[in-house]
């Protein structure tokens, strides 16, 4: 029942996502539900399976919404969800709220530039023929999104008491 | 140590599987899966859009309230301007169909335009894409233009399904249109002369324009069209207005930056030139 409500929370992410978090953009960046929602899982959740499963459900709404070609996102967010279980293993701080705020905006930054490498590698791979350039406007807006994002975290940390986890 | 070989494991099929879809909607399924998964969700993202902005149009409202008295003042200076010009051209256009018949020109091809609604938009920040509410079964089909009203450029569809297309936006990095300044009679008589160049999206919803000849006179509030030369867009469409000029002793171009003129958006009806 629990992972229920939690996948339909995800699935809710992705549709404000693709639809009211669009209006609100600061320097023409708007932050991203899902991916906040992803850190939100790894840090509380303490489970990978969860984590994971949580990521690749993520990815491939996000791709049907996306213009980009499909998978670049489920790649993303699953390995995303990979690196971040991998981490909080290791951190031994983990219980620490500043770790999530932390966790979450280099991954944030790690994130756009991960997507941008598939969307490249895809591009290679004649896969698609969407380019991303990784340059300075690609750091710029991953760092104002990732700023959001941790605005964002603020916003749904209370969702902890809820015992969706 | 079991727990790390686990998640790698874990890691490695969750991937496999995500590359058996890919070539799963590459090579066999041809987005029908995605067509049918987009059916159930259309009307929860309709619900959600409409929310959107009602918040945001609330938003404005309560905070913009000195800006929306100004801008009225300007609209309405606008507005008259605006109706004198348009007199004007009901003039001109009658005179030039009256020219026309006389000299037995064929009558200047009329734009089929179809309806659709804009219904998401792209979840990230990396590319800018919309989603519509009509599709293969509509008759649309790829590279249509997609404009708003008031002959606004929007973008191009990149990707059609049976019942709902994808938008690349112009504000896309991947999408390049060739436009050209619009010059009226006062610029024209002032001896300003046209320039053209090619556009493409840039950081935070803006545009730029590369490729401007060097001795053309590039100024602060250009009004930036299609040139048609693309062989995609019909000429004539508004893109925006330049903002920002960048003029290198070095470089073998002039550059500008321009704001869109689709933004912000205050409605989501938008329509595809057949």
């Amino acid at each position: 029942m629990k992972k229920t409500l939690l996948f339909l929370i995800l699935a809710f992410s992705v549709l404000l996502q693709t639809s009211f978090m669009q209006k609100i953009s600061i320097f023409g960046v708007s932050p991203n539900l899902p991916m906040t929602m992803l850190f939100f899982v790894a840090f509380f959740s303490r489970s990978y399976k969860m984590t994971m499963l949580s990521g690749l459900f993520l990815g491939l709404l996000f791709d049907i919404f996306s213009g980009t070609a499909f998978g670049i996102f489920s790649l993303t967010f699953i390995c995303l969800a990979f690196f971040v279980s991998v981490l909080l293993d290791s951190v031994v701080l983990r219980d620490n709220i500043f770790m999530l705020f932390a966790i979450l905006f280099f991954g944030t930054i790690f994130g756009s530039f991960l997507s941008a490498a598939t969307a490249d590698l895809f591009d290679l791979l004649e896969i698609s023929v969407m380019h991303i350039n990784l340059n300075y406007s690609l750091l710029k807006t991953s760092v104002i999104e990732a700023v959001l994002n941790s605005f964002l975290m603020l916003a749904i940390l209370p969702l902890r008491r809820f015992a969706i986890l | 140590m079991a727990r790390g070989s686990g998640k790698i494991k874990l890691f490695g099929f969750l991937a496999v599987i995500v590359f058996l879809l890919i070539f799963l909607n590459i090579y066999i399924n041809d987005g029908k899966a995605q067509n049918s998964v987009f059916d159930i969700l259309k009307s929860p993202v309709k619900i959600f859009s409409s929310v959107g902005d009602m918040f945001v149009g609330g938003f404005k409202i309560v905070f913009g309230l000195k800006d929306i008295i100004s801008e009225n003042a300007s609209l309405r200076s606008e507005n008259k301007n605006l109706t004198q010009k348009l007199v004007e051209a009901e003039r001109l256009r009658e005179e030039n169909e009256l020219l026309r018949k006389q000299l037995s020109l064929s009558e200047e091809r009329k734009q089929i335009l179809i309806d659709v609604r804009i219904l998401s938009f792209e979840p990230s920040n990396l590319s800018e894409f919309a989603v519509i509410d009509k599709g293969r079964n509509d008759g649309l089909k790829k590279d249509m233009p997609v404009i708003l009203s008031g002959n606004i450029l929007f973008g191009k569809i990149s990707e059609v399904y049976d019942s709902y297309s994808k938008v690349i936006l112009i504000t896309d990095g991947n999408n390049k249109v060739n436009v050209k300044v619009f010059l009226n009679k006062e610029e024209k008589d002032a001896g300003k002369t046209l320039y053209n160049g090619v556009l493409s999206g840039y950081f935070g919803k803006s545009l730029f324009m590369d490729l401007i000849d060097k001795r053309s006179d590039v100024s602060f509030g250009d009004l930036i069209i299609t040139s048609g030369l693309d062989g995609i867009y019909p000429e004539g469409l508004i893109v925006g207005k330049v903002d920002i000029i960048k003029d290198d002793d070095n470089a073998v171009f002039k550059q500008a930056y321009l704001m869109p003129a689709f933004l912000p958006l205050t409605s989501n009806l938008a329509f595809v030139i057949k």
